[in-house]
């Protein structure tokens, strides 16, 4: 392709938390990226150029944040961008970020992720959740999708479901117990809960058949990893873990859904076959050691396995029923506990990811530390209307 | 910082909309005078939009207005029985409520809406595959919420 290699070189994360009232977003946003230079060993001197995750204004309390942020972060007279696109977002800016080193645009670059949630409130109920939905429903198209589609995943699982007669309601809720034991290892877990068989399918029900267990969490947080070019990336560390797929894909999922092709995420299957051939992957399911994927329920992390071509379609409920995908696993999926139980906040989740993937990869990741084989891992995000986006990143030391 | 030492205040946002549909007008016209729903046809391609587009976006050419008998088929239901406390939609529907994707008679897309039917056992008597057909409500305001679905048992 005539591009660079591209190296991560520091990985910042913070806890994913329902709050962080003593923190503004400057702050969480200052915090991540501070870890993140001092786990690469530089300073803010030596960021060439920025780009910034951000995803809902109306949450925010603040549009342009990027400018504010850029100031505090004291990168003034530095290129900074902003990139936007669900819970997606973070993924996406980090191929925006990948682009500018491997073209040789910059050396060392910035990608950081932040979203505040949790300012907002419904005078009604004194409930900030019922106000969040409010300030995000314009993620939704506002002429078609509002206020009806308000589970647009919903359709693509229930879909899936009526064609291939699975994930059956237990495999869902194994994945949600997966995933929740699996939390139990990370520090940076908003949940610590163990849960039962029972107790999830028992849960509130949202949209058949997802229950409240089975849905992914809402917070803030912030996270930032480091992008650097292959000759600054060896000077820096000695475990440069590199980027050798990406791929993004905006793809509708539900308008032109017909009987034949139901069920489809069609943006994570985009997404993802652009990173593998990028990354010269054949056989996901040999030649990865961990998934970390957006498991906005825990229905649409079993389709995600079939959209990553972990199995054939229609068989991603097999992976579960095996063990395939526990952290003991042939491929462990969401070791650190996914948007379900790790966390989840759109314009962070993305790169956050890739840092937990980095982690791993670098053998750093603690208690939660998966077996390294292959030394190849994967990021998958979802999000948006429609259920329409999805930015893929391969990860490889 | 402990939690009783950051200090917090209030704010409000609020706009008000009065927005113009542009070049899928007719669709609302339709709906809110005549009680009709319309697709857009592509002249060269021959593909139907419903919800509908003033442009291919296949042929990047203009479409054409046809009219549709407001029946369908759903080709995914999602039986919904959590809403946020505000959730705009609880003006028009109970819950649980069954959110579908319907794909009109003559359309090659999907419309998303509700289908209300009686006996609401999961999975029942709307499901994919199911037929239903077109209802507006008898005040429309030019919105998707104008309109729902019932069973087509014809």
């Amino acid at each position: 392709m005539g591009m660079r290699k591209v190296a991560i070189v520091g990985v910042g994360q913070l806890p994913f938390r329902t709050r962080y009232p003593e923190k503004m977003y400057t702050e969480l946003a200052f915090d991540a990226v501070k870890a993140a230079l001092e786990d690469a060993g530089l300073t803010h001197k030596d960021i060439d150029s920025a780009v910034y995750s951000v995803y809902c204004d109306a949450l925010m309390r603040q549009s342009t944040s990027d400018l504010i942020i850029h100031d505090y972060l004291g990168l003034n007279g530095k290129p900074g961008v902003r990139v936007a696109d669900g819970a997606a977002s973070s993924a996406y800016a980090t191929r925006v970020g990948y682009n500018e080193v491997a073209s040789g645009m910059s050396e060392i670059v910035l990608v950081v992720g932040v979203q505040k949630s949790q300012d907002v409130i419904d005078l009604q109920t004194m409930h900030r959740g019922d106000a969040i939905f409010q300030a995000e429903s314009q993620t939704a198209d506002v002429i078609w999708e509002n206020p009806f589609t308000i589970y647009p995943w919903g359709l693509v699982l229930s879909a899936h479901i009526a064609k291939y007669h699975t994930p059956t309601e237990e495999q869902i809720a194994k994945v949600a117990i997966k995933n929740h034991h699996n939390a139990m290892d990370n520090p940076n877990a908003q949940l610590h809960m163990e849960l039962s068989l029972e107790g999830v399918l028992n849960s509130r029900i949202i949209g058949w058949p997802t229950t409240m267990y089975e849905s992914c969490l809402y917070g803030e947080s912030a996270a930032a990893v480091i992008l650097a070019s292959e000759e600054r990336g060896k000077e820096i560390t000695e475990k440069p873990i590199w980027i050798t797929g990406i791929g993004s894909c905006h793809h509708n999922s539900t308008t032109e859904m017909n009987l034949e092709n139901a069920g489809r995420l069609w943006a994570v299957y985009g997404a993802a076959t652009q990173a593998y051939k990028m990354a010269g992957i054949s056989n996901s399911i040999h030649e990865l050691d961990l998934v970390e994927l957006n498991d906005l329920t825990a229905g649409i992390e079993i389709i995600s396995y079939e959209e990553l071509g972990l199995c054939p379609l229609g068989k991603g409920g097999r992976l579960v029923d095996e063990g395939t995908v526990e952290k003991t696993g042939q491929l462990p999926v969401n070791p650190s506990g996914g948007r379900i139980a790790n966390g989840h906040i759109a314009g962070v989740s993305g790169v956050h990811s890739v840092g937990e993937v980095a982690l791993h990869l670098r053998e750093e990741a603690g208690k939660r530390q998966v077996k390294i084989r292959s030394g190849r891992g994967m990021v998958s995000t979802l999000g948006g209307g429609y259920a329409g986006l999805s930015a893929a990143v391969i990860l490889e030391r | 910082m402990d939690h009783k030492e950051y200090f917090e205040t209030s704010d409000k946002f609020e706009v008000n909309y009065l927005f113009s549909y542009g070049g899928i007008s007719r669709f609302f016209r339709e709906i809110v005078e005549n009680r009709k729903i319309f697709g857009t046809k592509c002249p060269k391609c021959g593909k139907v939009y419903c919800p509908p587009r003033s442009n291919c976006s296949n042929c990047y050419v203009s479409t054409e207005w046809v009219p549709l008998d407001g029946k369908g088929t759903v080709i995914a239901a999602v039986y919904c029985y959590w809403v946020p406390a505000n959730w705009i939609g609880l003006k028009y529907v109970d819950l649980p409520f069954i959110n579908a994707l319907i794909r009109l008679d003559g359309a090659d897309t999907c419309l998303g809406s509700v289908v209300i039917v009686e006996d609401m056992t999961l999975n029942k008597k709307v499901k994919q595959g199911t037929r239903v057909k077109i209802k507006f409500r008898e005040k429309r305001e030019g919105k998707i919420s104008d309109f729902y679905f019932v069973l087509d048992e014809d």
